[in-house]
């Protein structure tokens, strides 16, 4: 028997590590996606002005990296489901451990992926731009969208790793509810979708332009950072007291 | 039904891709290979950032009109004031006199791509002038994302035919300008406020101003927008 006793904090660093360099196929998928999404980047989206006096016609093609963005979101979203897969559960049976330590360590994972996710896709904005301008833009280009300080570059960033990570929450969320009963892959999603549409039957509004406006139109990184946390927060300690539950093998 | 098509499409995506995201592999050369991987994109990342910089922005374009208007004056107002030649004098495109020995003109004006050109004419009958009309094209600035793009938009012409007692106008015809821009991305856009493309351009005003003698009579059609001065004065 072990004279030794690890803290809490010592298994989930441990099992944090390994998980680091154990879960590369997320990384893989983590920068093929953000190829694919610099892929569609590629075609600009183009708005049209004309003259009300005809004289012009004006067509402006917009080009932004926010897709790649979106896809990290997705990517994060879907890398948290499957780190609630049974191949990748095994893994903590490898370590003296117990569930909450398990989570904790998972978390963890999430949110340094979500930091590399936010980073990777904010940077490929210049990639983006490097790859237009030298092969495949002859008009002239008027607003090259670059941020005016390292400091707004850094908010960005920020910005898009809080973004990743809660819906990495989210995910997870629903990996832990396909863990405690496989029949909520499919009651989750159709809960979802029934409760948006039941939503904006009884009320004026959209419920999902109004969560979007919730979080995609905050102005103040601060107040950002308490939403995104506080949402994230909730959705993992749901999935933790979930969890819990679970037999140990389960 | 829009946001449901959307939700569906979402979906169906992260299904397959939970079902196709490749399955943990304990193989230390496959986790070396991605780590590998990861390093390069990383770099050529990085690298993308100075290279960004060194890019000239704008090339083949004017140079920024610095502290620049954002509104420019009605022409139309300027004239109704009397003040176009003081004041919207640095708008004035180009001048024509024309000598006419009708008392009365025709005007007319060319299509510009099949359709009625909607060029206003403001009209001002003056005393001290003979057998000549005075014309003056004023346009203001076509401002694009800071850049001066009128020197792209066409130029006005008259003609006058004494036997027909024509003047002819040859508005400006219509200019194709295409443009490129980089929109910020929204996590960062949102912080920084730089948001939709509002206010991307400043319309440019245009107008004929005429100076036409005392007992002159003009006539057109009336999809000519002609506009006299002191007529409700």
């Amino acid at each position: 028997m072990s004279l030794t006793k690890p803290s809490l904090a010592q298994t989930v660093l441990k099992q944090f590590w390994f998980k680091l360099k154990s879960l590369a196929g997320m990384i893989s998928s983590l920068i093929m996606l953000q190829l694919i999404g610099l892929l569609f980047a590629l075609g600009a989206s183009s708005n049209f002005y004309t003259g009300s006096d005809g004289v012009f016609d004006l067509q402006i093609s917009y080009y932004s990296a926010d897709l790649v963005v979106v896809f990290t979101m997705l990517w994060g979203f879907i890398s948290a489901i499957t780190m609630k897969t049974k191949a990748y559960r095994e893994d903590d049976f490898v370590f003296v451990t117990n569930r909450l330590s398990s989570n904790l360590s998972n978390i963890a994972y999430l949110l340094a992926a979500s930091v590399i996710g936010g980073v990777t896709a904010i940077l490929s904005g210049y990639l983006l731009k490097v790859v237009i301008y030298l092969l495949f833009e002859s008009t002239p280009i008027i607003h090259t969208g670059l941020t005016d300080s390292l400091v707004e570059l850094l908010s960005g960033m920020l910005a898009a790793s809080l973004f990743i990570f809660m819906f990495a929450g989210a995910g997870y969320l629903v990996g832990t509810l396909v863990q405690l009963h496989k029949a909520f892959t499919y009651i989750t999603p159709v809960a979802v979708i029934g409760f948006i549409l039941l939503s904006d039957r009884i009320s004026d509004g959209h419920l999902l332009a109004e969560v979007g406006e919730f979080y995609f139109n905050e102005a103040s990184l601060w107040l950002l950072s308490v939403k995104t946390l506080v949402t994230a927060g909730l959705l993992l300690a749901g999935s933790i007291g979930i969890s819990q539950r679970l037999e140990v093998k389960t | 039904m829009m946001p449901l098509s959307l939700l569906l499409i979402i979906g169906l995506l992260v299904f397959a891709a939970v079902l196709f995201t490749p399955k943990k592999r304990q193989n230390n050369s496959y986790v070396k290979t991605v780590q590998w991987a990861f390093g390069i994109y990383i770099a050529v990342l990085l690298l993308s950032v100075p290279v960004v910089y060194l890019l000239p922005e704008g090339s083949g374009l004017s140079a920024d009109v610095e502290n620049a208007p954002s509104e420019f004056p009605s022409l139309l107002k300027l004239a109704d004031n009397g003040d176009i030649e003081h004041t919207g004098h640095v708008y004035q495109q180009e001048t024509w006199e024309v000598q006419v020995e009708n008392q009365e003109v025709q005007l007319t004006m060319s299509e510009v791509n099949g359709s009625h050109a909607r060029l206003p004419i403001y009209v001002e009958h003056v005393s001290n002038q003979q057998d000549m009309i005075e014309a003056a094209y004023y346009q203001t600035p076509f401002i694009v994302e800071g850049f001066d793009m009128s020197n792209r938009l066409g130029s006005l012409d008259i003609g006058f035919g004494n036997e027909s007692g024509r003047l002819n106008i040859y508005p400006p015809g219509q200019t194709r300008i295409d443009l490129s821009m980089f929109k910020q991305e929204f996590p960062i856009a949102q912080l920084t406020g730089e948001r939709g493309m509002e206010n991307v351009y400043t319309n440019s005003d245009q107008l004929l101003y005429l100076k036409v003698p005392e007992d002159m009579a003009l006539n057109y059609h009336d999809h000519i927008e002609v506009y006299y001065h002191n007529e409700n004065q």
